[in-house]
């Protein structure tokens, strides 16, 4: 594979790992209200808890801790859009649309901090953050058992996958970095506060979608993303074993993983508009991940840019075979 | 009038016209395949990505 080739595969996988933590940043937003009912048989106080903890997951990338370690987001964003050393100025679109879009999830999530009961000022959303997560393992604790079926049904309603697929199960934050490595002495301080994870396994014949989280929001999100990135294996297969190994060492960064879900969950949003109407979000994902590398960088530039022409692009997906490259 | 010798019966018996071939079929499209989203084609020795993480809250 020549280096130029071997680039553009590199930013279709960085895309698609743009989509699969935006499936699942958006899913950590809106889907607890879709078992709105069941959660509230549970414990009636959870679903605010949960939205709550919703828009404190996403503002934190703007508060001290996450900052201290990484940096303010609006100059990490225009470092990228500028030419240099920076880990996304490669890819087209991260580099021109990140920090538009990461300001505009932003801007939503502050927007309903108020009717939310969630703190703007930052000491006080410090200490809200501590109060409202351990408001959320006391009240999950009893109900644990049930919450891992809620949130195994609740991935396959958002996606159609068999509720046999996906293995969910809580873990304590102690073990949950461990299993993804770290390339730089941030990433080893990143490690350290994972509270989630998901992706696939095989087991036998079947590849099953395995996550692990401290809570029903996070392990519901990560039932969700696990998913996703069952679905964008379609996106990988065609690549040799060592073009593969390279692509994955390029693109699959835990250090990378922030940034992604800071704004990924308001790119899916976009897309989730334009989806054709009668085709599952599944498929639709599916011929996307298997579109040419320049293909699906032509496509998300116009879900963000040209909406209406991404819109016939999208529903001609699949009809055209011109997905299979 | 000279007698004419007897037409030789064909030492090899003549081929019977070939059977009229049954109406052709049309060629069949070969069945595609439809995709599974979840059923990818996944070598078996590859080794999976690495799991995604959440970070953070």
């Amino acid at each position: 594979m020549t280096d130029e080739r071997l680039r553009d595969e590199i930013n279709k996988r960085l895309t698609l790992n743009w989509l699969i933590q935006g499936a699942s940043q958006h899913a950590g937003m809106t889907a607890h209200h879709l078992v709105r009912d069941e959660l509230n048989a549970i414990d009636p106080k959870l679903l605010r808890l949960y939205d709550q903890f919703a828009l404190i997951g996403l503002l934190q990338y703007w508060h001290l801790d996450f900052v201290m370690l990484f940096g303010w987001p609006p100059r990490f964003w225009r470092r990228a859009a500028a030419q240099g050393a920076h880990p996304f100025s490669a890819h087209p679109l991260l580099a021109r649309y990140g920090g538009m879009l990461a300001a505009a999830g932003r801007k939503r999530a502050l927007d309903r901090c108020k009717e939310k009961g969630v703190s703007r000022l930052p000491i006080l959303f410090a200490f809200q953050t501590l109060y409202v997560l351990n408001r959320i393992i006391t009240r999950e604790w009893p109900h644990r058992a049930r919450l891992i079926g809620l949130a195994r049904e609740l991935a396959s309603t958002v996606w159609g996958i068999p509720t046999d697929r996906l293995d969910g199960k809580f873990s304590s934050q102690a073990f949950l970095g461990a299993s993804i490595p770290a390339r730089t002495l941030r990433g080893a301080i990143l490690r350290i506060g994972v509270v989630g994870l998901g992706g696939v396994e095989r087991r036998g014949d079947a590849l099953v979608v395995v996550a692990r989280a401290t809570t029903w929001q996070v392990l519901t999100k990560e039932l969700v993303k696990g998913t996703a990135e069952l679905i964008c294996l379609h996106g990988l297969n065609h690549l040799s074993d060592d073009d593969y190994r390279r692509v994955m060492d390029a693109a699959d960064w835990l250090e990378y993983e922030p940034w992604m879900l800071q704004t990924g969950g308001e790119l899916w949003r976009h897309l989730l508009a334009l989806m054709p109407d009668g085709q599952p979000v599944a498929k639709t994902l599916m011929y996307l991940a298997r579109l040419p590398a320049k293909s699906l960088e032509s496509l998300m530039l116009s879900v963000i840019e040209r909406p209406e022409w991404a819109r016939e692009l999208l529903a001609s997906l699949g009809t055209s075979g011109r997905e299979d490259g | 009038m000279p007698q004419t010798e007897p037409i030789s019966p064909p030492t090899k018996p003549r081929k019977e016209p070939a059977p009229a071939p049954s109406p052709r079929k049309a060629p069949q499209p070969k069945p595609q395949r439809e995709l599974d989203p979840f059923t990818p084609d996944w070598p078996k020795t590859r080794p999976m990505p690495v799991p995604k993480a959440q970070v953070g809250r």
